[in-house]
């Protein structure tokens, strides 16, 4: 009793330091540390704050070790976002106990980072088990990676056709998309692939076809995929792969369920099956497992996540590690005011959320009782209806007239959500958006559309890629459909682009000619060189010798560069010794080497740099100025090393003599990219630029709040179930493995939507703006009609604007973590080179000394670790 | 331990690296690498065996840069070394212990915040505080090199990898003002280039200049208006030939043709 009237007391002590006044409910939630918990939490219910002071109880008050502590998180943002808070309450914990407390142990991240961190845990480690860090796909890796074993993949699930194309179709067919382009076809084969992992479909699972013959290809195609990511000694996983291999991984350690005295998952609603085998398995033992979330905010069943797991989780729980969770709510907002939290409270019910089967089971939880704790009763919702542009018009004069009564300190302060931003062709934004851009266009105020444009479209891109094009002459291609034909339209406007920055620059233009000359030289000595091999019947694929570079070296027409690294020391030794090792090179080798580029295409990038359009971007960024052009070029090496990744990055003759950059750079890589940009990413952190009101989809904006929110549009088409959903229920049916909770395939569509609107709703602090577009081709979706039927907003005539309260400049700008290896030294070496690789993540072209040095680094740990662990 | 284990060890990071970075060091490099790690591991093999060693992530939070207030931390890891009855934190580096050895200044101010933060604020004992410098000395080099066994058991005694560096609280406080200072600058996106003064300047220890053993190495010197410049000042360069004088050392241009040129 004493002993936990003191850690009582501190806890206390502790809230009062940070002025933290707990309702009843989150105390409890911060301060019930035995068994299972289930924590609803409302929009703006202060979730995150709880979470913090959870840790801080268990670590400094219930004193366990940070490393025993599992917290997944949604993005990696709201994980450092929790590491810094967490970080700067035990600093002050630390002043009361004289006690430190090292958090770097401490799993906190999203799940794909965890898993990385599990399959290299030496405490899951059994007997002769050694894992290896597997090489991580991202989406445009996996993207790529499929693609270029498509055509092994589609054999091996013997879809019978003599036209490849045949089966393109039957598989997109299958997907409900009537074409026979490869690209979707491909795309439609990895939300597949990834499917069956997220839902842990292993081999045994693969024969649930029901008789649907596709269905049964795509199986195997499955299977094979999974060999091939383990391929010519390459061990890949993609971020599903990955989930799986780490769950696989921990339930081969005995009693790995007690590794983690707590987990802790944020944002359970979101969580698919794969994750949460994963928690249940590490919280087995202990049973000390907190699932946070509110199915009514779930939004990502497109990428396999199942609301039901949050749902039903008091059962599931019960089901799988034998006790049933206490369930806490946190049920009161302190984000919006009243009216904004009826409304939205009022419209999530505006559906029915009945089992019509089983009436005593819900879709949705009950009784969770959301409350505002604002108890300003004055209008805080506006309605405005009418034409389209007429709206669109009068909204953005509204929101000029908040900016200017100091209602939002800024226009980044107020944000138009939207449920899709872009348009149904390529580069363009939808309708609904379009009408509230040139509103703003208008009126002379800037907004800011991160998604509402592919990345390719960007300035920089096209100017980058329109140069690259002009070096080596790629030109659009004609009878064009499709998104071959956006991507051709994209590629004239690139080359548009570069020419008229070409034209400005006579120094670039002459540079451009000295490449391509650069080009011919090397084109022109490869093909002397394989001549001679022709006319001698050297055949390129046998060992090289110092003879035949001899021979080579002695062409009389050849360069005097070329000859000269035919006839070098390094090449001659380099080949001498291989002879020796008995692993001779091949005469190719002497030909590719002798007429290879000093530079590769991400160097070309750099020097292409010097030129005054883009110097000109550094030098304002040198100096604190707008920088968006240097995010735009960072992200741009990024694609372009990503490239050399999969593809050689030495150019050379035979590079060249191939057509390659053409068809592997152009016609594979850049087209790739470009459709993969063409769907609107939900991932990316995207900045909120001073001065521009922030156009975002409801999926950007899930976590953040606003002063005031405008929604873009209240339309909805309803869609049937995905034809992936149905058949996962289908495989579930058959193989047994149905979850107890199961929203109707026919009732998705309307719930899904719902939840999203309700995120977008709930986004609000001091104001909801809801523009109702009427007239031809206009429909509102029926639950807002009923809302705006059942209740009296005001419209933005008849607004009392003063009744918004201010909104404070509150920007809760992060403590910034600085170091010395990665932040202090390289400043003060260079401050223009930190800037452009530490701020804006450009990627070297050549990191010879820092691959050195990474490897003898990684070396002498793993040494010292090694050691330690034996003894 | 078997030396087996370690080039496995090696081998697999190797693998790893080159997946991951999408290009590779020479064969050349390569084996220079191993031999870094393995003569590492064979000169400190008695202390390697004998130690409790752990990786710790010191943290300085609640910082607050010196003009303008704003927040920051400061973070850092170190290994933390208990030899017997003794505690120590070394840092391990991968710079030459010659360019350590000519900046002395800059590695012990980094190891007395360390310290500060482990013994002042944490509380922990600490004896002393040193780094580790992996590479092996250009005199082993040249024994290794020229296979003289003789020579090569000499150098090899002679080496010294660990450099013992003092701890004084006393200058800790200046230290982190300057951390503040950098941090401010970095804040409020002071990005200018380095001078041309010292472009032109000695690199302390070395015979090369700042803009030959910097810059050069640099992606976006193309880009730079004090190399520009400088290039300007020290060769006959101009506005329309400066790509020609901004090239790379044409004997890593081979290397790096040589690691990363596909065989077939």
């Amino acid at each position: 009793m004493a002993a936990n009237a003191i850690r009582y007391m501190g806890l206390e002590t502790l809230y009062g330091e940070k002025n933290f006044k707990p309702n009843e409910s989150q105390k409890k939630a911060i301060e019930t540390m035995e068994g299972p918990l289930l924590l609803t939490a409302g929009p703006g219910s202060g979730k995150t704050r709880v979470l913090l002071w959870r840790c801080v109880n268990l670590i400094v008050f219930q004193e366990v070790p940070p490393e025993e502590i599992f917290l997944a998180t949604f993005t990696e943002k709201a994980a450092h976002q929790l590491k810094q808070g967490l970080q700067g309450l035990l600093s002050i914990a630390s002043t009361f106990t004289h006690k430190p407390y090292d958090i770097a142990e401490m799993y906190v991240g999203t799940l794909h980072s965890l898993c990385q961190k599990l399959l290299t845990d030496r405490r899951f480690r059994e007997h002769g088990l050694r894992s290896r860090r597997p090489l991580i796909l991202d989406d445009l890796g996996q993207f790529l990676f499929v693609r270029d074993h498509f055509y092994d993949l589609i054999a091996d699930a013997n879809f019978g056709y003599d036209d490849i194309r045949c089966a393109y179709s039957e598989i997109n067919e299958w997907f409900g998309t009537k074409t026979s382009s490869r690209t979707t076809a491909v795309s439609n084969c990895i939300s597949f692939f990834n499917r069956m992992g997220e839902e842990d479909f292993i081999s045994e699972d693969f024969i649930a076809d029901g008789g649907d013959e596709t269905l049964a290809r795509l199986f195997r195609m499955t299977l094979r995929y999974r060999e091939m990511l383990r391929e010519d000694g390459v061990d890949r996983v993609d971020f599903s792969t990955l989930q799986q291999r780490a769950y696989e991984y921990i339930c081969q350690k005995n009693d790995a369920g007690r590794i983690f005295k707590h987990v802790i998952v944020d944002e359970y609603q979101d969580t698919n099956t794969i994750q949460q085998k994963i928690y249940l398995k590490l919280a087995e033992g202990t049973k000390n497992i907190c699932v946070v979330g509110d199915d009514d905010q779930a939004l990502y069943r497109f990428r396999g996540a199942t609301v039901e797991n949050l749902v039903d989780f008091e059962n599931i729980c019960e089901n799988e590690i034998g006790v049933r969770p206490t369930r806490i709510d946190l049920n009161i907002n302190y984000r919006s005011r009243k009216e904004i939290v009826d409304t939205y409270t009022k419209f999530i019910d505006l559906v029915n959320w009945q089992n019509p089967v089983n009436k005593k089971q819900f879709f949705r939880i009950q009784n969770k009782n959301i409350v505002a704790n604002s108890k300003d009763a004055k209008n805080a919702v506006v309605v405005e209806s009418g034409d389209k542009d007429v709206v669109a018009k009068k909204v953005v004069a509204f929101v000029k007239i908040l900016k200017e009564s100091g209602k939002i300190a800024d226009y980044n302060q107020c944000a138009f959500l939207f449920p899709t931003i872009r348009g149904s062709s390529s580069g363009s934004m939808a309708p609904k958006v379009k009408a509230f851009a040139d509103a703003f266009d208008e009126a002379g105020i800037k907004y800011y559309a991160p998604r509402a444009k592919n990345f390719l479209y960007t300035e920089e891109s096209l100017v980058v890629f329109g140069l690259f094009a002009k070096i080596f002459n790629y030109k659009s291609g004609e009878a064009a459909f499709g998104g071959m034909k956006d991507y051709y339209a994209w590629v004239d406007r690139a080359l548009e682009t570069a020419d008229d920055v070409i034209n400005q620059d006579n120094l670039l233009k002459k540079f451009i000619a000295e490449i391509q000359l650069n080009i011919e030289d090397s084109k022109k000595n490869y093909k002397l060189l394989t001549d001679f091999c022709e006319k001698n019947s050297i055949e390129l694929q046998s060992d090289l010798n110092l003879n035949i570079l001899k021979r080579l070296a002695a062409i009389p027409t050849l360069s005097e560069q070329v000859r000269r690294v035919l006839a070098g020391q390094g090449m001659n030794s380099f080949v001498a010794r291989r002879i020796k090792d008995g692993r001779p090179l091949h005469v190719n080798y002497a030909l590719a080497r002798s007429t290879a580029m000093d530079w590769t295409l991400l160097d070309l990038f750099y020097q292409l740099n010097c030129f005054d359009y883009f110097s000109e971007k550094y030098q304002i960024a040198e100096h604190g100025g707008e920088d968006s052009g240097l995010y735009n070029l960072g992200m741009l090496t990024k694609n372009i090393a990503q490239y050399n990744e999969t593809e050689n990055p030495i150019i050379s003759g035979g590079t060249f003599a191939n057509d390659k950059i053409r068809k592997s750079f152009f016609g594979s890589y850049l087209y790739s990219l470009f459709r993969l940009n063409e769907t609107e990413y939900e991932d990316t952190e995207d900045p909120f630029p001073k001065g521009c009101v922030p156009f975002l989809t409801v999926h950007q904006s899930k976590g953040l709040e606003f002063p005031v929110v405008v929604l873009g549009s209240m339309s909805h088409r309803s869609k049937s179930a995905r034809h992936l959903d149905v058949v996962v229920r289908g495989m579930q049916q058959e193989l047994d493995k149905m979850p107890t909770v199961c929203e109707p395939l026919d009732s998705m569509d309307d719930y899904d939507t719902m939840r999203m609107f309700y995120v977008a709703l709930s986004r609000a602090k001091n104001l909801l703006i809801l523009p109702q577009f009427k007239g031809k081709g206009q429909s509102t979706y029926k639950p807002f009609k009923d809302l705006l039927e059942e209740n009296s907003f005001s419209d933005i005539e008849c607004f009392d604007c003063s009744a918004i309260p201010e909104s404070e400049d509150h920007s809760e700008d992060l403590t910034h973590v600085y170091t010395y290896t990665a932040d202090y030294l390289p400043y003060n070496n260079c401050p223009r080179n930190y800037m452009v690789f530490h701020k804006y993540g450009f990627v070297p072209s050549r990191s010879q000394t820092m691959f050195f040095g990474s490897l003898v680094h990684q070396t002498v740990e793993d040494l010292q670790n090694y050691v330690m662990e034996a003894r | 331990m078997d030396e087996q284990i370690l080039r496995d060890m090696f081998e697999d990071n190797f693998r790893y690296l080159r997946e991951n970075a999408g290009h590779t060091i020479n064969e050349n490099m390569k084996q220079n690498a191993y031999k870094q790690v393995l003569c590492y591991y064979r000169k400190n093999k008695a202390i390697i065996d004998q130690i409790t060693r752990a990786e710790v992530k010191l943290s300085l939070p609640e910082q607050q840069t010196p003009n303008q207030k704003i927040p920051y931390t400061i973070e850092g890891v170190v290994d933390i070394v208990r030899e017997g009855d003794e505690t120590w934190l070394y840092d391990l580096k991968t710079h030459d212990p010659e360019r350590i050895q000519a900046e002395p200044e800059k590695y012990k101010e980094q190891l007395n915040v360390y310290a500060h933060i482990w013994k002042g604020l944490q509380k922990n004992e600490l004896d002393g505080t040193a780094i580790i410098a992996t590479p092996i000395p250009n005199s082993l080099k040249k024994a290794l090199d020229a296979n003289d066994e003789s020579k090569i058991q000499k150098e090899f005694d002679k080496w010294e990898p660990v450099i013992p560096f003092g701890y004084n609280e006393d200058e800790v406080a200046e230290m982190i003002e300057r951390f503040g200072k950098t941090v401010e600058h970095i804040e409020n996106a002071d990005f200018a280039p380095t001078s041309v003064e010292k472009l032109q300047s000695k690199m302390p220890g070395m015979k090369s200049n700042f803009a030959t053993h910097v810059c050069r190495n640099c992606d976006v010197r193309y880009s730079c208006s004090s190399y520009t410049e400088y290039l300007k000042n020290s060769r006959s360069a101009t506005r329309s030939n400066m790509l020609k004088y901004m090239g790379g050392n044409p004997e890593e241009n081979e290397e790096f043709i040589e690691g990363n040129l596909n065989e077939d």
